[in-house]
């Protein structure tokens, strides 16, 4: 049986076949694109049914997000968000939150509806908008009721008395330790790893990852997706991780696939060293499902956090003198890329900084030298500080980008004041240079360090308005034609999965976005409003529904 | 309430770390470490000389234990908590690429924990250069920096007139001269231990006096004793004896009857205050 779906314009990002009003499906594989007239020969051959629930529609390609980390977001998504910025999610919008009066409002109503001794835990608190909080404060509100607030930077958390005392925090232990509040109970930066090692009892408990794993599947369908990229499998606990994946992923009733690429350095820890982790590596695409997949792609690090400051930066570095992080001893970067590499292997390298990337592009050029590769998919994950230069040796060098844009709307300002100036500042994420270079593209939202919004990822990279809405280094910013390429058939093309998934033409998956707006008719700075009214996932229909 | 002291041990890949750390386990004295590192693998643990051996620990025969970051950093310090009782010291071995204000910030953080010293390991061979690599340069001058204290390894491998101009280097860098030991690959710096009777103190007052007067020569006392004074001699009770960086606590010594009672005094050089004969 043959299915069309008929849409008031289908837009295929295939460049040699742009444009059609119909589609025809069977067994999930795309058959052909094109008008209901002429998909007429398909219908001589076998029964069709024209399914019109899209025809005053937009279809894309299903919407593809190459990195995020499906385990972070269990752990974060089961919290309540208070929020002092809007978050769609498809189970409630959270509407912002920007007074301390209003902020105290919604503890007040999440205390009152929950039911007795539940603890209850809160993210997205800013002193900015909501006020100053402290376990006082906290005790008045909660009461007996166990309570967290952590702050939307992720890197604070307060406690009220209830949960100190349910967590058996000794006060002669921890009062006075540093970056530890005891009277306030806050923890922040290291006192946070005190604290996280205390709540792991609740946030990585079965339930919870178990609750904010099926959150995540609905999000994910929210945005439009039918394909991600788990960029670090194993970040927490490989084994953990996989089995979440498979009880709660690979079901019939999940609406995408996710390309697992996993964290080399966690492989090498659980396995006793990089030649037993690659071995390992080597095995895991035999345990494939249909939508969880193993390929031949590894996820390497080189620098720190560009949320905590912690990319490494070329001279002059940060304006307060500190230092960034290498997340690995770079002459152990190298070792363990030549092993990967050696192997044939794609690598996948998170840099943050112009140093981190330069050490990923030092690396590549000496592999190349001693080894050379074709179509090696070598691929640089973040991209937050980069040069003009650089841009032109991740070409020369063949290499690939998948760039969180994110940072310059949410950064860019307060970087430019407390981090790198202005210049280097509002040049984050040269997407646009990267366009005209002819290297190869992707946007990514690297959920949970920015929303799983694809066309909201796409409408910062082709505008580059920052949160107080500057336009920034607009030199930068990408073709509308080369943004949605970058969520889709280009994004395929970095997981390895073009010829599967990333445009709508004959022999794909049915993988499709219904979109209620043409992007290439609202227009670059509208695109941000368009919502995604449901997903076709391998021919199956899922709306999005509150 | 008593800290468990902890020393940091950077230094760049090469420097010797863990073969300073490795002999620190296998010296069987009196003072039992508890050692963070990045990975067992790289530790070598004689098979004979461990004890038991779970996911994030391995606990040798002499009591020392061994971490590993593998599961996170809390978990290696609650790991050690939980047996806190049963270590003297802690030595946390940073990242060859570790910024020292980080890894000490991260430190005092940690309940139950004081920061006592960090001590950089230095290649002799390789030290200038590292400080102007082009990654890793910032980090490794930090460290050379942000030390207290300064072990020089390799030492064997360059000439007499290299290693008194790298002496001369060292000093103008940290403007003072600061190199605690060498270690060459057949010599080991030494820490002397000193193990007090339990019936050496008298009474309360005279080990207080003691403790008072212990200065830095001394790194660590810990020790059980029982008191002649003790104001309910029937209770029979055991104190416990924790002395480092100048402070000391005495508290009330909980659960059964201790196998081995006394005070250990751990020196960072050799007997130069050993007990004055009136408190005898």
């Amino acid at each position: 049986m043959i299915e069309v779906f008929t849409a008031k314009h289908i837009i295929t990002m295939n460049d040699a076949w742009p444009s059609a009003t119909a589609v025809a499906v069977r067994d999930g594989i795309i058959l052909e694109v094109g008008s209901l007239e002429s998909l007429a020969p398909w219908f001589k051959h076998d029964e069709h049914i024209i399914n019109e629930s899209f025809a005053e529609h937009i279809l894309m390609p299903g919407l593809i997000d190459p990195h995020l980390h499906p385990m972070m977001a269990a752990v974060l998504l089961p919290m309540q968000f208070i929020t002092a910025l809007e978050w769609k999610f498809p189970w409630e919008t959270v509407p912002a939150t920007t007074s301390p009066a209003d902020y105290r409002r919604k503890l007040e109503e999440n205390h009152a509806a929950l039911s007795e001794g539940e603890a209850f835990f809160s993210w997205g608190y800013h002193r900015n908008w909501h006020g100053e909080m402290g376990r006082p404060l906290l005790d008045e509100i909660f009461g007996d009721r166990p309570t967290v607030i952590w702050q939307r930077s992720f890197h604070e958390v307060y406690l009220n008395t209830a949960m100190m005392a349910l967590l058996e925090m000794e006060e002669d232990k921890v009062r006075g330790k540093h970056q530890i509040d005891y009277d306030n109970g806050h923890f922040y930066e290291n006192g946070l790893s005190y604290a996280i090692g205390k709540l792991n009892q609740f946030i990585m408990a079965p339930e919870w990852i178990g609750k904010g794993l099926e959150r995540l599947k609905k999000l994910v369908q929210f945005g439009g997706h039918t394909t991600v990229g788990d960029m670090a499998v194993g970040l927490f606990d490989f084994t953990l991780e996989w089995e979440s994946a498979i009880n709660i992923i690979d079901q019939d009733s999940t609406p995408f696939r996710v390309l697992c690429v996993p964290h080399s350095a966690r492989l090498s820890h659980d396995q006793g060293g990089p030649l037993q982790g690659l071995e390992f590596f080597k095995t895991l695409p035999e345990r494939s499902t249909d939508k969880l997949r193993f390929t031949n792609k590894v996820k390497m690090f080189t620098d720190g956090a560009f949320f905590s400051q912690l990319a490494m930066l070329q001279a002059p570095g940060y304006i307060d003198g500190h230092l960034g992080e290498w997340l690995m001893v770079p002459e152990e970067f190298e070792k363990v890329a030549r092993l990967y590499w050696n192997e044939g292997a794609q690598i996948h390298v998170h840099c943050t900084g112009d140093l981190g990337l330069e050490l990923a592009l030092d690396t590549l050029e000496k592999l190349q030298w001693e080894r050379p590769r074709f179509n090696h998919s070598f691929t640089i994950e973040h991209f937050g500080f980069s040069t003009p230069e650089q841009v032109h040796r991740i070409k020369a060098l063949g290499a690939n980008v998948s760039a969180n844009v994110y940072y310059l709307h949410e950064l860019s300002a307060s970087y430019s004041d407390l981090g790198v100036g202005v210049e280097r500042s509002e040049q984050m994420a040269r997407v646009g240079s990267c366009e005209q270079a002819g290297i190869l593209t992707a946007l990514h939202s690297d959920f949970p360090m920015a929303p799983a919004l694809p066309l909201h990822s796409a409408w910062v990279a082709v505008t580059r308005e920052n949160c107080e809405g500057k336009i920034v280094a607009p030199e930068l910013c990408m073709s509308l034609d080369a943004a949605l390429r970058a969520i889709t058939i280009d994004a395929a093309r970095i997981l390895g999965l073009e010829n599967e998934t990333g445009s709508i033409r004959s022999g794909k998956k049915a993988d499709f976005a219904v979109l209620d707006q043409d992007p290439f008719e609202i227009g670059p700075a509208r695109l941000k409003e368009i919502d995604v009214l449901a997903t076709v996932f391998e021919g199956k229909v899922f709306w999005n529904t509150p | 309430m008593f800290e468990l002291p902890v020393s940091i041990i950077g230094g760049y890949l090469g420097s010797g770390k863990t073969t300073w750390i490795n002999q620190r386990l296998k010296e069987n004295r009196a003072v039992r470490y508890a050692v963070i590192v990045n990975d067992f693998g790289e530790l070598n643990i004689d098979a004979q000389l461990i004890d038991s051996v779970d996911q994030l620990t391995i606990t040798l025969e002499n009591g020392c234990v061994c971490c590993s970051l593998a599961g996170g950093v809390d978990q290696a310090v609650q790991a050690i908590t939980n047996i806190a009782d049963a270590i003297d010291w802690v030595l946390l071995e940073a990242s060859g690429v570790a910024d020292p204000t980080r890894v000490k910030a991260q430190v005092q953080s940690w309940p139950g924990f004081t920061l006592h010293d960090t001590l950089t390991l230095i290649d002799a061979t390789r030290i200038q250069k590292l400080t102007k690599d082009k990654y890793v340069g910032k980090h490794i001058q930090k460290q050379l920096m942000e030390a207290d204290e300064i072990l020089l390894t390799k030492t064997d491998l360059i000439s007499g007139a290299d290693r008194s101009k790298l002496d001369d280097w060292l000093c103008q860098q940290r403007g003072r001269p600061s190199i605690v030991a060498t270690l060459t690959k057949t010599q080991l710096p030494e820490f002397s231990t000193e193990r007090i009777d339990s019936a050496t103190f008298r009474d309360r007052q005279s080990l207080e006096s003691w403790l008072d007067a212990l200065d830095d020569t001394t790194s660590r006392v810990k020790g059980l004793v029982k008191f002649n004074d003790s104001p309910d001699p029937s209770k029979d009770q055991w104190f416990v004896i924790q002395w480092v960086d100048r402070k000391w606590t005495i508290t009330e010594h909980q659960g059964p009857e201790p196998s081995k009672p006394g005070i250990v005094r751990i020196m960072a050089a050799p007997n130069s205050q050993s007990v004055p004969d009136s408190r005898l």
